[in-house]
């Protein structure tokens, strides 16, 4: 009898659970010193993952950025990141489509992000990295 | 007895809540906005998320390679994009990824277009306006002015699936090739592979 309840409550945990987690850690490229540019929003996933290390080069003067991505847990992480470009002023860049793009990091693993700016003008970023939980997206081992 | 009803009226209690569990997750036909840059996993098919993964990573390619950067030095080169050759098994739409691919470019103010799906429509609209009485012969719009291009875009999508009982396993291969038309030299090459995978999930319905 008194499993029935929690049990009870565990399906309707699990069967509803329509709102995954979508906060992460991310670059916001807003100011010149490194530490502060680093965005912590999800403190659980900030623990599993580090952010080394973020440069930026002109490549066809076009802003090129790559971002080290540490993994400090044993299992896989399942991830999904994100680069937004913003002009000289702050303004985002109209109609830039950039996706959200799935990443799976193994245990303690190291990974580059490579981001190219969409256009000349657009000069700095900001990066958000996530895991989402959904059903399609189950965690494994 | 007291004991007795407690049991039958929590045996009850219990009926309620899973009803209203159920009743909770009913199948209600529910209309949302989603967001179009989301990673999509309906099923193993080619999907959005692939067509925008290889479209954006295409584009960083050919605007980040140093063949690309001395032939866009000084002038915007006139490309015109030949086609996506489907090779899968799959029905895909390659000219969405072309068209993803060539907006992409323009926008980056390197490269210059000519459309080539739409020369019909303008020999058609020429030919009106130099035939047609209606329209004043000054502003015609000449024939045989437009640009040629210099560069032809082109590709290939190639797949191999595999399955069994428990797992299905798709593997995508888009290439892409920027030729010079009149040397026939291919100036810039690259390739980006997809995997997806689709398992029994263990948990879940």
């Amino acid at each position: 009898m008194k499993y029935i309840l929690p049990i009870i409550a565990l399906f309707m945990l699990s069967a509803c659970s329509s709102r995954p987690v979508t906060s992460g850690i991310g670059v916001e490229q807003t100011t010149n010193a490194y530490k502060e540019q680093l965005n912590v929003n999800n403190p659980q996933l900030a623990k599993k993952l580090l952010i080394r290390d973020v440069k930026t080069r002109q490549t066809n003067n076009l802003t090129d950025v790559v971002v080290t991505l540490a993994s400090t847990y044993k299992k896989s992480q399942y991830l999904q990141y994100q680069f937004n470009w913003f002009d000289k002023d702050g303004f985002v860049i109209k109609g830039n489509h950039s996706p959200w793009q799935a990443l799976t990091l193994f245990g303690f693993a190291k990974t580059q992000l490579a981001g190219l700016a969409p256009s000349p003008n657009a000069v700095t970023f900001s990066l958000a990295v996530r895991e989402v939980s959904t059903e399609a997206q189950e965690f494994k081992d | 007895m007291i004991n007795k009803q407690f049991k039958s009226l929590s045996g009850y209690a219990i009926l309620g809540l899973a009803a209203l569990t159920l009743t909770g997750c009913a199948n209600k036909a529910v209309v949302s906005y989603g967001d179009a840059q989301a990673v999509e996993t309906t099923d193993i098919n080619f999907g959005s998320t692939d067509l925008q993964k290889v479209a954006s990573q295409m584009t960083d390619s050919l605007l980040s390679s140093p063949v690309v950067g001395t032939m866009t030095a000084n002038t915007r080169p006139v490309v015109f994009v030949e086609r996506i050759k489907n090779k899968t098994s799959e029905h895909i739409d390659t000219e969405s990824i072309t068209d993803s691919i060539s907006t992409q470019l323009l926008r980056s103010g390197k490269f210059r277009f000519v459309d080539m799906t739409r020369v019909e429509a303008v020999r058609e609209q020429l030919t009106f306006q130099n035939e047609d009485a209606l329209i004043n012969p000054s502003t015609a719009v000449a024939f045989g002015k437009q640009i040629g291009a210099q560069y032809m875009l082109y590709g290939n999508l190639s797949s191999i699936v595999k399955s069994n009982a428990d797992k299905a396993d798709v593997y995508y291969k888009f290439t892409m090739r920027l030729m010079d038309m009149q040397s026939g030299l291919v100036e810039w090459a690259d390739e980006t592979e997809i995997r997806k995978t689709r398992e029994k999930s263990t948990f879940g319905w």
